[in-house]
């Protein structure tokens, strides 16, 4: 469903991606790991073409995204960005359906999919006319799932989305996620293996640009293919004994 | 001051209208062109650079440059438009930067989010990049509307009345309540229209609610409506436009000229306060009808003549053909008066002549309005009497009476009609070499003024040509300058 082949990506004379390939299947999560710099959002950028690639080919379901217009193409991908980058100025409503509008919806079946959605992330539907800033920062992580989602997406991009959340909101952020999985197809970026080995159907692990190994998350705790998914390994399984959760 | 007050309504109207549209043009001009610069950084630049250029030009030149800019186009150079122009070009920096800046300033995540979501660059533009810059770019928005409200008030000089016509005239005729009456009237317009675009940027907040910024804008729409509404009544007739220098005999000459005219049974109004070269630009382009101006002035200023050895006879009747025949300017009458050029000195000072000046000169200072010591005329006393001063000043010509007076200077470029010079006991000084020209008050009267309208131009001829000698000219400008009484109230004195 999400293929890259052989993509490389530089920004400025920093090489971000070397020569990456990788495929999620459909209705499946792909956890993508890695350390800062890594390269794990800008994999993300390339397939709904916030970025261009230098060499290699993104497809989805198959066709070059090259052939579709950005702005058309993002409109069919849910996206939930690091930071959240709710529209302060528009309320939680026209937040969660503004893609929708983007993509034409007549006004009552927006309204009717934001309730839905909010409701689905165990929110007060009320809080549609709130503004962003009247939230707090796990509902306002919810609005930003909600927004993603809500045009009923074939493919679904998060980027890091709960790393700035308290635990208890995360482990049930988690939860909406995990529910919701097989309904899309998706990549999770994450630099928490914990997160990666919960959500993840498949791990891959990227280290400084380039793919390290992809496999199951038994798989990946079993048999680290390189030094550094090792080390990513070691340090994730030292601080999930510290916080005592996780595998 | 009550002068000043019966002219109040009409001048601000003027004024509210010539800077709201300046306004309106350059929001027009200068939020597309902001957004421009946000979207091609180069470009941006280049815009910033050139309305910041356009910034360092002072306001008074710019306006001024306009005239002889327009012209060369061929445009109507003198009134309204100039003003215009120059007073949208000067409104636009704020505008520019600001919308740049307010862009500039849109947090990045949210740029990405909008991108993210699926907007197209059209969009991101409309949804969520302008209503998020909205409050720094209206604060430049405001900040063009207080300047140009400010700057308005420059443009009578060149022809388009505004309050500036109660500033310059008041200051020149030492009215001080007209003064007053101009700034104050300025200050709360640019006031009120500053707080109702404050009131609309508050009421575009989320949850302001749109009444909340329509109806701010819509009392912004019926100040302009209202200041429209002058313009519509007295579209339908052409007074008799008179004009007016800058300086006191001018505006009484203009008011005894109205006067002369409604005693005609024709309407008549002033533009007063024009630039010396300005009055006649507008005269030869038809856009004021009526002026008085010094044959000298014209002898050496606008035909470039040189002034040394030539008698008063022909200075009048080259000046006369030539008009005539290059312009089609009809110079009507002399007034039966001179007004020249005179170097004064307080009187027990006065050295009697300028020879004797020209020895002394060294250790004196010499004052003179604007124009004096760029003009053909000060080139040719420097020249023939070796005048060397210590130091020369430029200054106000309403100041410089005063300016001798309590000895700031020595000697003074004054007019000779000056009713001042007698009140303070000063002393003309002799130009034995007769250098300074002859300067006879003539009428002068726009291309086919006579033509179009001959029993006015008959009547008009018939109360002034001849009529007003040099102690009746100076009775009336003393009666402005040193007793403070209005131009008008002086003109109606001259019977």
């Amino acid at each position: 469903m999400i293929e890259l082949d052989a993509v490389t990506k530089t920004r400025g004379d920093h090489v971000a991606l070397r020569e990456l390939s990788l495929e999620v299947a459909e209705g499946e999560l792909l956890a993508l790991v890695g350390g800062s710099g890594s390269g794990k959002t800008t994999t993300l950028e390339l397939v709904n073409r916030l970025l261009e690639p230098d060499s290699g080919v993104v497809r989805l379901g198959g066709r070059d995204v090259r052939e579709r217009e950005p702005a058309e193409l993002r409109r069919t991908i849910g996206y939930v960005f690091q930071g959240v980058g709710l529209f302060p100025h528009l309320s939680v409503g026209r937040n969660v359906g503004i893609t929708c509008e983007l993509l034409g919806w007549e006004r009552s079946r927006i309204e009717a999919r934001v309730v839905e959605l909010l409701e689905a992330m165990a929110l007060d539907p009320e809080l549609a006319k709130a503004l962003p800033t009247a939230l707090s920062g796990g509902q306002r992580q919810r609005v930003g799932v909600a927004r993603a989602l809500a045009a009923e997406p074939a493919v679904m991009l998060f980027d890091e989305p709960f790393g700035a959340v308290d635990p208890p909101t995360r482990d049930r952020l988690q939860q909406l996620i995990e529910e919701r999985k097989g309904s899309f197809t998706g990549l999770f970026v994450t630099h928490d293996l914990a997160e990666a080995l919960r959500l993840g159907d498949r791990v891959a692990v990227l280290h400084e640009g380039e793919l390290q190994q992809v496999a199951t998350p038994d798989e990946l705790l079993a048999n680290p293919a390189t030094d550094a998914v090792r080390a990513f390994v070691e340090v994730g399984r030292a601080a999930a004994a510290r916080f005592g959760s996780g595998p | 001051m009550s002068d000043a007050w019966s002219q109040l309504p009409e001048l601000l109207a003027a004024h509210t209208r010539l800077a709201l549209a300046s306004l309106v043009v350059a929001v027009g001009l200068g939020l597309p062109l902001g957004m421009l610069a946000h979207r091609r950084p180069r470009v941006g630049r280049a815009i910033v650079a050139l309305t910041s250029v356009i910034q360092t030009i002072p306001a008074l030149a710019l306006l001024a440059i306009m005239v002889p800019l327009l012209a060369t186009l061929l445009l109507p150079s003198i009134g309204a438009l100039p003003a215009f122009l120059a007073l949208v070009l000067y409104g636009l920096l704020p505008i520019v930067q600001n919308t740049l800046a307010g862009l500039e300033g849109v947090d990045a995540r949210v740029v990405r989010a909008a991108r993210g979501v699926g907007m197209t660059d059209r969009q991101r533009l409309r949804m969520v990049e302008l209503p998020l810059a909205l409050p720094v770019v209206m604060a430049g928005i405001r900040t063009a509307t207080v300047w140009t409200v400010g700057m308005a008030t420059l443009s009578t000089p060149v022809g388009a009345p505004s309050l500036g016509n109660l500033i310059f005239s008041g200051l020149q005729t030492r009215n001080h309540g007209s003064v007053l009456v101009g700034c104050l009237a300025a200050a709360v317009l640019a006031l009120v229209l500053d707080g109702l675009l404050r009131l609309a940027e508050r009421g575009a907040r989320p949850g302001g609610g749109r009444a909340r910024v329509v109806f701010p804008l819509a009392l912004v729409g019926a100040i302009g409506l209202v200041a429209m509404t002058p313009l519509l009544s007295s579209a339908a007739r052409s007074p008799l436009r008179i004009g007016a220098k800058t300086f006191t005999e001018q505006y009484v000459l203009a008011a005894i000229l109205e006067d002369a005219a409604e005693g005609a049974g024709a309407d008549a109004e002033i533009v007063s306060s024009l630039g010396s070269t300005v009055a006649f630009d507008a005269l030869a382009d038809g856009a004021i009808d009526l002026y008085v101006d010094y044959s000298g002035t014209l002898w050496s200023t606008v035909m470039e003549r040189p002034t040394e050895g030539v008698s008063r006879a022909e200075v009048l009747s080259g000046t006369e053909r030539w008009l005539r025949e290059e312009k089609g300017i009809e110079l009507l009458c002399e007034l039966g008066f001179e007004n020249t050029y005179a170097l004064v000195m307080r009187g027990d000072e006065s050295l009697g002549s300028i020879d004797a000046l020209a020895a002394r000169a060294p250790e004196l200072e010499v004052g003179g309005d604007y124009e004096f010591f760029e003009r053909p005329e000060w080139r040719a006393l420097e020249g023939t009497y070796g005048l060397r001063f210590r130091e020369q000043r430029a200054m106000d010509p309403s100041l410089m009476v005063e300016a001798l007076a309590r000895g700031d200077v020595d000697v003074i470029g004054a007019y000779s009609t000056d009713g001042r010079i007698a009140v303070h006991g000063f002393a003309v000084l002799d130009d034995p070499q007769g250098v300074i020209p002859p300067y006879d008050a003539v009428l002068l009267a726009r291309p086919g003024l006579t033509t179009d309208r001959p029993e006015l131009v008959a009547a008009v001829r018939e109360r002034v040509c001849g009529a007003i000698d040099a102690p009746t000219m100076r009775e009336l400008n003393r009666l402005v300058d040193a007793e403070g009484r209005s131009p008008a109230d002086a003109a109606s004195t001259f019977r």
